[in-house]
């Protein structure tokens, strides 16, 4: 345990709804809080941030206690510096860019070379003039990302910052995303009930259901247990985690290792090799082969093994689970009728056939 | 100084005065009102409304048993200054802040009630404590409730006459205010001055109106 890590022992009722969360958020690395809405993920970082009370237990940052500081009161949530990034933005309307940047700067003296590096990183050097009503949702989330870390945080919390966002946009501000909270030198907890979201942004999970902690550790394993555990039909799927090789830029797609085998992706250009890559892989997207198929366009071909057959909502169809030769689990969902004619059994070695075009890049 | 112009400076004073205090004593009051969950909050609301409803002879008849220079508050006060609080120019400007109190904190309670909580809360994981929020985002987001809640106490007390009528008399210089004058020039039937002073107000009170209006459309609303 670093000196900065968070550590959280709380206890939070509501009519109806109590939240339990007792853990330690490591100051390496970004810790996903995710969970279906409901589940406690807003109330924990209102009550890290403060804003929520009456609650009892520990929000220890290191080695101060923001619970109990001298004389039993906890620390006004104004002295925590904490960067606070919600769905809404949340800028100062009557302020522009470079105004809002400046409320925090001036508040944290943050040196002026730091504040440019932020504002580099984030592109919003064209933007400093305007007003805060003239951005899109995308520009609103990139300047109150900045603003958060102008404060000079030593924890950093993102709401849902892209929920307000279409699905295009959300694509090119999770990058940027990625870039500031990879150098990020405390904890950072990033709420989402969106999967992608996590597998492409946050290193472990917290998985909070009904305001208790189902599952912590690693984002791949938690939601491939996750997803093991609730899927169903159109919802089944998997998840698989590799590593760039190498790019074929001629081609514009790039190889990537994953635990017994590699495969092809799209979209990965602008990341360099070595970087890791997360997939979630829809169980109707895989196609079982029994033999090395010929002809066949598609190009992504892993060995597995058939652990189990289960049944799947709707009657024609059915859940294989499979074992990649590297320990990974995958499913495919396929007709009933195709698993009788290829006569497919538990143990049954088999080609798992992933087309590349359903192969989202995270 | 003719007897006229003594009278319009006197209410320009007195209107003044009472609207820079109001606005003083209204923002806590009206920032209280717009945020408290406190279960007296109605109760303190109506008492705030209550001006609004009530003659103002009501109003001046109860501020002329409170402060007049027998009672607690009358005599405390001519101990401390020697002066009088009823038929003086310092009873006026207690008398008007009272009347006028409801045009003062209902603009800004509205103002202030639109504050979002998303941009105070910003304001605070961003290190800025309560005193710091109020200064700079609920203030500058509020501008226009200020400057309606300024406008508003001014001309309201520039237009009262019932309240002085039984708190203040008119003794010129003191308590002669422009309505009084004018209620007095055409008691004696002297038109003239009751058309100069009629006049002056009405062009007085549009170039007000006037002003704000075109000082508010450079202040956007914020709608959250």
């Amino acid at each position: 345990m670093s000196a900065e890590d968070l550590t959280l022992d709380l206890r939070w009722s509501r009519p109806g709804f109590t939240l339990r969360v007792d853990t330690v958020i490591p100051a390496q690395g970004v810790t996903g809080v995710f969970g279906a809405s409901g589940s406690g993920k807003t109330s924990l970082l209102r009550l890290i941030a403060g804003f929520e009370t009456s609650g009892a237990g520990v929000i220890r940052l290191g080695g101060t206690d923001w619970s109990k500081t001298g004389g039993g009161n906890s620390l006004p949530p104004h002295k925590r510096r904490i960067g606070y990034v919600t769905q809404h933005a949340d800028l100062f309307e009557h302020l522009d860019v470079r105004g809002n940047l400046d409320f925090a700067a001036r508040r944290s003296g943050l040196p002026v070379d730091r504040q440019d590096g932020i504002i580099e990183a984030l592109e919003l050097d064209t933007l400093l003039g305007r007003r805060t009503g003239q951005l899109s949702g995308g520009e609103k989330q990139r300047v109150a990302l900045a603003r958060a870390l102008m404060s000079d945080p030593k924890l950093l919390m993102l709401d849902e910052p892209l929920s307000a966002l279409d699905r295009g946009r959300r694509q090119k501000l999770i990058a940027y995303i990625r870039n500031s909270l990879a150098g990020f030198p405390g904890p950072v907890l990033y709420v989402s009930h969106d999967l992608d979201e996590m597998l492409a942004l946050t290193d472990r999970v917290l998985l909070l259901e009904h305001g208790s902690i189902r599952y912590q550790g690693d984002t791949s394993d938690g939601l491939s247990n996750y997803l093991v555990q609730t899927d169903q039909g159109e919802q089944a799927a998997g998840v698989l985690s590799g590593q760039i090789e190498a790019h074929d830029h001629g081609l514009a797609l790039s190889r990537v290792a994953i635990a017994g085998g590699v495969i092809y992706l799209p979209d990965l250009l602008d990341r360099p090799p070595g970087a890791p890559v997360r997939l979630r892989i829809a169980a109707r997207d895989v196609i079982l082969a029994r033999n090395e198929p010929q002809g066949l366009s598609i190009r992504n071909r892993l060995k597995a093994t058939i652990t189990a057959i289960d049944a799947d909502l709707a009657p024609a169809f059915c859940l294989v689970r499979l074992q990649l030769a590297g320990g990974t689990g995958l499913t495919a969902r396929l007709t009933r009728a195709a698993v009788q004619e290829l006569s497919l059994e538990p143990g049954d070695p088999v080609l798992a056939l992933i087309k590349t075009a359903s192969l989202a890049s995270l | 100084m003719s007897a006229e112009w003594e009278s319009i400076f006197l209410s320009l004073r007195l209107a003044g005065l009472v609207t820079v205090m109001l606005l003083v004593i209204a923002t806590p009051l009206a920032w209280w009102l717009a945020r408290s969950r406190d279960p007296l909050r109605p109760v303190v609301e109506a008492l705030t409304a209550l001006p609004l409803v009530l003659p103002p002879t009501v109003l001046g008849f109860y501020l002329l048993i409170l402060l007049n220079p027998q009672s607690p508050i009358g005599s405390f006060w001519r101990e401390w200054t020697g002066g009088s609080l009823t038929f003086s120019f310092a009873g006026l400007v207690v008398a008007s802040i009272v009347y006028s109190l409801p045009f003062a904190v209902q603009p800004l309670q509205t103002a202030f009630a639109s504050v979002g909580r998303g941009q105070l809360e910003a304001a605070t994981s961003l290190g800025a404590g309560p005193l710091d929020r109020f200064l700079h985002i609920v203030i500058p987001h509020s501008i226009r409730g200020y400057i309606t809640a300024a406008v508003l106490s001014f001309s309201h007390t520039l237009g009262e006459f019932g309240i002085v009528l039984m708190m203040g008399g008119s003794i010129p210089g003191e308590t002669r205010v422009v309505s009084i004058a004018l209620f007095e020039a055409v008691e004696t039937l002297d038109y003239d001055t009751a058309h100069t002073l009629a006049a002056g107000l009405i062009l007085f009170a549009f170039v007000t109106l006037l002003a704000v209006f075109a000082l508010n459309r450079r202040f956007p609303v914020h709608v959250r």
